[in-house]
C-alpha cells in the first residue's frame, strides 16, 4: 500500500492505508497486525532510504518487512557495506516478510567500550533466519511476532543508513520527496507508528461491536425485566458507548491522518519544517484513539458481555486478549513519554537533536 | 484561517478583557454585545442575503472556538443566537434581522386556540436569552403524543435569572398564555431531532475546545513562570503535555467531524467525546497550576467553572441519552422521545 507507485505500488494516503487497517482489524486483529506491521515499512524504505536502497528491495513491488525499533546486536564495516549479527525480537509479520528492517549499533571502536553510532538497516530474507519462538503470549498469537536472526549478513552501504533511528526521525533531508515527487515520502515518523497501534485497535473493537450485537439480539437480560438485551436501557447505553468510543477514534485517527498529510504538503510545497513537536502532537493525539478503543473494550464491551462470551476460542474473548496486547506494547508505554516530549518542545527545553538511544541520557530533567 | 475565523481572533482579546464586568450580570458586558452584534457573531449561520455570515459549520465551530479563547461565555452567548436563529430561519422561512435563541428541555404545554396555539410555561436555562429577539420553543400538546416547536417574539416571553452562575447570558425563559400563529408553529414527533441531537451540543464543543486551548496556554505560562522551575520537573512536563494533547484532541475532533459531515447523534455523540477531552484538560490543568489560578477571578477559574456548567446543559444532552440513541439507530429501534434529565 505504501510501496512507490514507480515500483508497482499504491501509494495510499495514510488515511487510507489506516482505513483498511481498520477493516482488516474488525475481521481479525492478529491478521491485521501481521499485515500492517508487515506492509508499513514500505512508507519509512521510501522516505527515509536513497533510490539504490529502494530499487533493490522494492524489486517489482512485493515487499513485506517487519521492523523493530529496538536496537540489537552489533555491525562491523566490511568492503563496501557491513556485516550485521543479531537477533531481533517481535518482528510482526515475519513468516511472509520478504525483507526486514532493524536497527543496531557500530561494534565498539575498543573492545569493552561503549557501542558506536546506530545504524538502521534493510536487509532481504536471503540473510536472516526466523525462530520458531512466537505464540506463547496472551493474544496476538497469530501476528507471526516471531524474532529474526542474522549471521555476519552482508548489508551493503545503500541499505545502511548511519545515525539514524526510526521512531523519531528528521526526513527534512530525506531523499523519498525528491525521489517520488509526493509529500507521502516526506513525513515524520512518531505519529505513522502511534496510529498503526491505534487503528489496529480501532478496527479490533468495530469488530467487537459486531460480536455484541449478535449477543445482545440473541440474549436477554439476567434481572427484572426479563426482556431481550437490545431492548435493555442498559445494554443500549453500553453498546451505544461503545459505538461512540469507536466512532471518536476513528473520527480522530482520520483528523491525525490529514494533519500528518498537511504537514508533508506544507514541507513539499512551502517549505514549512514538519517539526518534532509537529510529530509529537500528532503521536499523543493518535494515543487518544487508542485509549478510547481500549476504555470502550473493556469497560463497555468485555464487562458486559456475559461470562459466556470469554469461553476460550470466542470471539469477544480473542478480541480482549488481542487488544490486551496493543494496550500494553511498548508504544503505549511511552504514552508519558510523549506527553513529556511535547511539553518539553513547547518549553523550549529540547535543543539540538532530540534524545536517541544512542546518546547518553543524562538530561532527562532539563 | 478565513476571515471570519481572524476576525474571531481579533475579538477574542477584547473579550477576554471584559469577562470579569459580565460576571455580575451572567451576561456579557453591554460593549462586548455591541462588538458581537456588530461584527456579525450573533448571525454566523444565517446566509449572507439575510445579514449573516453564511458560514457552515466547520467554520462555524473554528469561529466559536476562537471567540471561546477570550472569554467562553460570551462565545456560548453568540453560538446560542446563531444556531437558533439559523433553525428559525429554516422551519419557518424567516428573513430579516433574527435572534432567536432555542432550547428542548420543556415543561411548557400548548393548546389549540383560533388560528394559532396557546403556549404556557418555563425553559429553565436557556443561552443567550438576554439579547434573544425571538424564542424558539418546544412544548407537550395538551392530550396528544407529539409536541409542538415554535418561535416566540421578544414580547411574548419574560426572562428570570436562572440561577446558573456560569454566564454565557442564561437566562429562564417563562411564556405565560403566549399565542403563537400557525405560521409560527409545527408539529413534530418529539422534542429532540437529529438536529438538536447535534448542532447545539457542536456549538457548545466548539466553545470548550477554544476555551481548552486557552487553559493550555494558561497552564504553560504558569509552568515557565514558576520560581521552582516547574518546567524542568518530570511531572509537570507530563501534565502540561496531557493537557495540550487533550485541547488539541477537542479541536480536532470537531474540525474532522464537521469535515467529514456527522450529523445527527453521530456528531452529538462526537461533540459530547470533544467536551469531556477539552473539560478533562481543564480540570487536570486546575489540580496542578495551584491554589492562586482557582481563586475567584483567576482566568482558568473561569474557564473551568463555565465547563463546570456548560457539563449539565441542557443544549448539550446527556451523553448517556446520546449513546443509547447511537445504539437503538444501528438496531434499528426509534429513537427515545427526549432525554428524562432536561
Amino acid at each position: 500500500m505504501f510501496v512507490p507507485r514507480r515500483y508497482g505500488g499504491l501509494e495510499l494516503e495514510l488515511g487510507d492505508f489506516l482505513r483498511v487497517v481498520m477493516e482488516i482489524a474488525a475481521g481479525d486483529l492478529s491478521t491485521a497486525w501481521s499485515l500492517c506491521l508487515a506492509s508499513a515499512h514500505a512508507l519509512h524504505l521510501a522516505t527515509l532510504f536513497g533510490e539504490p536502497a529502494q530499487t533493490e528491495a522494492f524489486g517489482d513491488g512485493d515487499f513485506r518487512c517487519p521492523a523493530v525499533a529496538a536496537p540489537a546486536g552489533q555491525a562491523v564495516r566490511s568492503g563496501e557495506g557491513w556485516e550485521i549479527t543479531g537477533t531481533w525480537g517481535y518482528c510482526s509479520g515475519a513468516p511472509y516478510a520478504t525483507h526486514y528492517m532493524g536497527q543496531t549499533f557500530e561494534a565498539p571502536a575498543q573492545p569493552g567500550g561503549p557501542p558506536g553510532q546506530m545504524l538502521l538497516f534493510v536487509v532481504p530474507r536471503s540473510q536472516w533466519t526466523m525462530l520458531d519462538d512466537w505464540g506463547d503470549t496472551l493474544g496476538l498469537k497469530g501476528s507471526g511476532s516471531h524474532s529474526i536472526q542474522m549471521e555476519r549478513a552482508y548489508v551493503p552501504a545503500h541499505s545502511v543508513l548511519e545515525g539514524q533511528w526510526l521512531v523519531d526521525t528528521d526526513t527534512t533531508q530525506s531523499p523519498g520527496l525528491r525521489l517520488h515527487g509526493n509529500p507521502l515520502y516526506a513525513g515524520r515518523t512518531l505519529s505513522v507508528f502511534q496510529s498503526e497501534l491505534s487503528a489496529l485497535a480501532t478496527g479490533a473493537l468495530k469488530g467487537a461491536l459486531e460480536e455484541y450485537e449478535s449477543l445482545i439480539r440473541t440474549r436477554r437480560t439476567q434481572r427484572p425485566p426479563i426482556v431481550a438485551r437490545y431492548l435493555d436501557a442498559d445494554y443500549q447505553r453500553w453498546f451505544g458507548q461503545a459505538i461512540a468510543g469507536a466512532a471518536a477514534a476513528e473520527t480522530l485517527l482520520a483528523a491525525v491522518a490529514g494533519q500528518w498529510s498537511e504537514h508533508g504538503r506544507r514541507f513539499a510545497h512551502e517549505g514549512r519544517i514538519f517539526t518534532r513537536a509537529d510529530d509529537l502532537e500528532l503521536n499523543v493525539l493518535a494515543r487518544e484513539a487508542l485509549t478510547l478503543a481500549w476504555t470502550s473494550l473493556q469497560e463497555d464491551v468485555f464487562r458486559t458481555a456475559g461470562t459466556s462470551a470469554t469461553r476460550s476460542g470466542g470471539r469477544i474473548e480473542r478480541i480482549f486478549r488481542d487488544v490486551a496486547m496493543d494496550w500494553g506494547h511498548l508504544g503505549n508505554v511511552t504514552r508519558d513519554w510523549a506527553w513529556r516530549e511535547l511539553a518539553r518542545e513547547r518549553l523550549g527545553l529540547v535543543e539540538g537533536a532530540a534524545l536517541k538511544p544512542d546518546r547518553p541520557h543524562l538530561e532527562v530533567r532539563g | 484561517m478565513s476571515e471570519p475565523t481572524e476576525l474571531a481572533r481579533e475579538l477574542s482579546a477584547h473579550l477576554g478583557s471584559r469577562a470579569a464586568a459580565g460576571e455580575p450580570s451572567g451576561c456579557c458586558a453591554p460593549e462586548t454585545h455591541e462588538l458581537l452584534l456588530e461584527r456579525g457573531f450573533y448571525a454566523t449561520l444565517l446566509p449572507a442575503r439575510d445579514g449573516g455570515l453564511g458560514l457552515d459549520l466547520g467554520e462555524f465551530i473554528a469561529v466559536v472556538s476562537e471567540l471561546a479563547r477570550g472569554c467562553p461565555a460570551s462565545a456560548w452567548c453568540a453560538a446560542s443566537l446563531a444556531v437558533g436563529s439559523a433553525r428559525a430561519r429554516v422551519l419557518f422561512d424567516l428573513d430579516g434581522d433574527l435572534r432567536a435563541t432555542s432550547a428542548t428541555a420543556t415543561d411548557a404545554t400548548a393548546t389549540r386556540s383560533d388560528g394559532g396555539w396557546v403556549v404556557s410555561g418555563t425553559f429553565a436555562r436557556v443561552a443567550g436569552a438576554r439579547f434573544a429577539t425571538h424564542f424558539l420553543g418546544v412544548a407537550r400538546v395538551e392530550g396528544e403524543s407529539g409536541a409542538l416547536r415554535f418561535l416566540a417574539a421578544r414580547a411574548q416571553f419574560e426572562l428570570h435569572d436562572a440561577g446558573a452562575g456560569e454566564g454565557g447570558c442564561v437566562r429562564a425563559i417563562e411564556l405565560e398564555g403566549a399565542l403563537i400563529p400557525d405560521a409560527f408553529a409545527a408539529a413534530v414527533q418529539a422534542p429532540v431531532d437529529d438536529w438538536t441531537a447535534s448542532v447545539p451540543p457542536a456549538a457548545l464543543a466548539a466553545v470548550f475546545a477554544g476555551a481548552a486551548a486557552r487553559a493550555a496556554e494558561i497552564h504553560e505560562q504558569i509552568v515557565r513562570a514558576a520560581p521552582q522551575s516547574r518546567a524542568l520537573d518530570p511531572d509537570h512536563q507530563r501534565w502540561l503535555g496531557a493537557a495540550v494533547a487533550r485541547a488539541a484532541a477537542a479541536r480536532l475532533l470537531l474540525r474532522e467531524a464537521a469535515a467529514a459531515n456527522a450529523e445527527g447523534v453521530r456528531l452529538g455523540s462526537l461533540a459530547r467525546q470533544a467536551m469531556r477531552y477539552a473539560s478533562d484538560g481543564v480540570q487536570e490543568a486546575l489540580r496542578v497550576a495551584g491554589a492562586a489560578e482557582r481563586e475567584a477571578g483567576a482566568e482558568l477559574e473561569r474557564i473551568a467553572r463555565f465547563m463546570l456548567n456548560g457539563l449539565s446543559d441542557p443544549a448539550a444532552l446527556p451523553e448517556e441519552w446520546i449513546a443509547r440513541q447511537l445504539a437503538r439507530e444501528r438496531l434499528e429501534l426509534p429513537l427515545d422521545a427526549a432525554p428524562a434529565v432536561p
